[in-house]
């Protein structure tokens, strides 16, 4: 097992290395928009499904917390049973609403912004902005979150870790992984938000963004 | 000065700096603070591994028992807002007002109240209650600016009244502050639990509600030409009782449920969260069965209904413990027949689920819950690594040493923070303020002397006043994008004002009485 471990790792960490250079593509298409368009398009496409995809876990999650927590109530309250696997399970949707719904919430621009100056500013602006953020900051956030989490997920994978009680889900392991799986979310689709600002500013595409917020609602 | 003082103090003015060039405040919060971070390892100051233990903020607020609550409360509020609940209160509520003086006025604060203890979410109510209630208020003659600031100032009570984010957000971080606290001074710390912050809240948000009704009482005397009574044809059909009680009846049961079983003890928060998401679940299928059911979902709605009123019965009267050695035959019946009514629950939940996926409005209130939790956990997770580099670099024990040379003691630190945080409070959403200024804050402050609970609630009435301040609050901001055209900006400010002067009152008098707001939790816990 351990071997299998550490060699699909490794693997994983090469083929991390080897789609590295993708994240040049943004800056690229700033300078050379006409061949490189189509390519950037489909790319963004692929992104914003995968985001997609683990949205669709998300909300999954979210209505299967509803359930869960209510089973467990239920349980404790009227027949005096109470399951260290079903609060596990609570914990794992509960973790998977936000670790696999930030990506898309990011593409939907559901994150909270600071609107003072921000309507002021012209598509173009907002587009650099939004491309220097992504690449600036949420891409060195997800480095430094997949390197610091390597060794962490590496020890959970090889010993299979379960939660820590004795009839608690036995896969504590899965759970740990949504840390890197958040990164990796995280990192592409902020390369997806930056290709498309690349587009805008330089005129392949109009700025659809509205200013309306979905955060700060609460 | 120190170079470490220096870099601090260079992190906050840049975080400051990027967050007005209006990108995401989560990733802004983190990216600067790693920028600085990987400055301090460059030049020694920080030590490598310090920024490693990202990874393991991340997965402790995974486990987080006490946040599990906040997607269940913001499900349970999105789920009430798609399914047209609160409009039905709003109408109802105002119906039944409109021929008093001033009657829509009360109506907006009353159902602004209701609907904080059950959506809690300050955006949808204003929204809804701009949509529904502004234009009936304009078109009775009221004062456009006592219309929007009451709208406005109602709308913010969802930040105070429990069960609230805000109040779950801040026991998490007032609770590590009290700890923290406890260890630097050497003393034992008793845990701060959302129970406790909910109980404390509910006197002053309480009070709150009556300052405004009274606010409006006041100007209905003084000057009747701002709040006009209804003119007759405005309300041609009267309301049924059956209409009186499915519209207001029904929310203000689930707000029972679910206050009542926290406050009483009965449940914890993350229970009861459930407890209200599903109430919410039923609510909506019930209203919207009729227009969207199919034979038989109305009925399996009712039906969970009755099984849980049943099983509340069963379980007072028969001990139905199930993992016990020998259970006798009554027991035993009593046990299966509660199985079986937990199995007709469980169908009516998913009868709702049902009508409100035929009315289309199962995923996206689903998505929406996702998207607001996404939000506010992605920026504990930025703030967590702001934190974490704020501290390497010791800016905590500045802000200490800052907090505790002011002159006063412990008001004079207060009144230094709580200014602070209210000047935050205009450009930052409240979930940075408590991510970010309460764990560097709280903790002198609570070393200094002030109870954790008090503390807790200043800072919880002093955000929600800061939603509602020009020219930044965002109650202003959604209740500018959804009124109609007519309503001139600057009505909104000036109609803000005087209940951002009741907001300071009610600041006043919880600071000069803090039994305001510790008597409660103390009798309760």
């Amino acid at each position: 097992m351990e071997s299998f471990v550490s060699i699909a790792g490794t693997g994983l960490r090469y083929a991390g290395y080897g789609l590295l250079p993708l994240l040049v593509l943004p800056i690229l298409l700033l300078a050379i928009p006409g061949p490189l368009a189509a390519p950037a398009r489909l790319l963004r496409g692929l992104i914003d499904r995968i985001s997609g995809v683990a949205m669709a876990f998300a909300v999954s999650a979210a209505f299967l917390i509803i359930l869960i927590q209510l089973a467990a109530v239920l349980l404790r309250y009227v027949f005096g049973l109470s399951f260290s696997w079903l609060n596990d399970s609570v914990i794992f949707s509960f973790a998977m609403i936000f670790m696999l719904g930030a990506a898309a919430t990011l593409r939907d621009d559901g994150h909270v912004r600071v609107d003072i100056l921000r309507p002021r500013f012209g598509p173009k602006t907002k587009a650099s902005i939004e491309m220097f953020g992504s690449l600036a900051f949420i891409v060195p956030i997800g480095i430094l979150i997949l390197y610091s989490a390597s060794g962490l997920i590496a020890r959970t994978w090889t010993d299979l870790e379960p939660f820590n009680e004795s009839d608690g889900l036995p896969i504590q392991y899965l759970f740990k992984t949504l840390v890197p799986i958040f990164a990796v979310l995280m990192i592409s689709q902020a390369l997806s938000q930056a290709l498309k600002s690349a587009m805008i500013i330089r005129g392949l595409e109009a700025d659809t963004s509205d200013d309306h917020q979905a955060g700060g609602a609460v | 000065m120190e170079l470490e003082l220096l870099l601090a103090l260079g992190m906050f003015l840049a975080a400051i700096m990027a967050l007005l060039a209006g990108y995401p405040v989560a990733l802004t919060l983190g990216g600067v603070a790693l920028i600085f971070g990987l400055i301090g390892v460059e030049l020694g100051l920080i030590p490598l591994p310090i920024l490693r233990n990202l990874p393991s903020r991340i997965l402790g607020s995974m486990e987080n028992q006490v946040l599990i609550a906040v997607p269940l409360f913001v499900l349970m509020g999105v789920i009430l807002e798609r399914s047209r609940v609160a409009d039905d209160l709003l109408q109802t509520a105002s119906r039944l007002l409109a021929r008093v003086r001033g009657g829509l006025g009360y109506a907006v604060v009353i159902v602004g109240a209701l609907l904080a203890a059950s959506t809690g979410i300050v955006g949808a109510t204003v929204i809804t209650m701009t949509l529904i209630a502004l234009p009936t208020m304009l078109r009775q003659g009221y004062d456009p600016k006592l219309a929007t600031g009451t709208i406005a100032a109602s709308g913010t009570l969802g930040q105070i009244i429990p069960p609230s984010i805000v109040l779950i957000l801040l026991a998490d971080a007032v609770s590590n502050a009290n700890q923290s606290a406890a260890m630097r001074s050497g003393g034992g710390a008793g845990v701060v639990s959302v129970g406790d912050l909910f109980a404390g809240a509910l006197l002053p948000g309480l009070m709150l509600v009556g300052l405004y009704l009274l606010y409006l009482v006041i100007t209905a005397i003084l000057n009747p030409s701002a709040s006009p009574a209804a003119t007759v044809d405005e309300d041609a059909e009267p309301l049924s009782a059956a209409e009186i009680a499915r519209s207001l009846g029904a929310p203000l049961l689930l707000i029972i449920a679910v206050l009542g079983s926290i406050l009483g003890g009965l449940a914890s928060p993350t229970e009861a969260s459930a407890i209200g998401a599903g109430g919410a679940l039923l609510l909506a299928g019930l209203r919207l069965a009729k227009e969207h059911g199919k034979t038989g979902d109305l009925g399996s709605i009712w039906g969970a209904f009755f099984s849980l009123l049943l099983l509340g019965v069963l379980s007072n009267l028969m001990n139905l413990t199930a993992n016990r050695e020998v259970i006798p035959t009554g027991d035993m019946i009593g046990i299966v027949f509660a199985g079986l009514l937990s199995l007709v629950f469980l169908g009516g939940l998913l009868s709702a689920a049902r009508v409100l996926i035929r009315a289309n409005q199962f995923g996206s209130a689903l998505s929406s819950g996702v998207q607001i939790t996404s939000m506010v956990f992605l920026i504990l997770i930025g703030a967590s690594l702001f934190a974490l580099v704020f501290r390497a670099y010791g800016g905590d024990h500045y802000v200490e040493a800052l907090l505790t040379s002011i002159p006063g003691g412990l008001w004079g630190a207060l009144a230094v923070t709580m200014l602070v945080m209210f000047i935050l409070g205009f450009f930052l959403d409240f979930i940075e303020i408590v991510f970010v200024v309460v764990p560097i804050v709280a903790p002198p402050l609570i070393i200094l002397g002030a109870d954790p609970v008090w503390l807790a609630i200043l800072m919880a009435l002093n955000l929600q006043t800061s939603f509602l301040t020009p020219p930044f609050g965002f109650a202003l901001f959604y209740l500018r994008g959804a009124a109609p055209d007519g309503v001139e900006t600057l009505d909104i400010w000036r109609g803000a004002i005087p209940f951002i002067g009741l907001q300071l009152i009610m600041i006043a008098l919880v600071a000069a009485v803090p039994a305001l707001a510790t008597w409660l939790p103390t009798i309760l816990g």
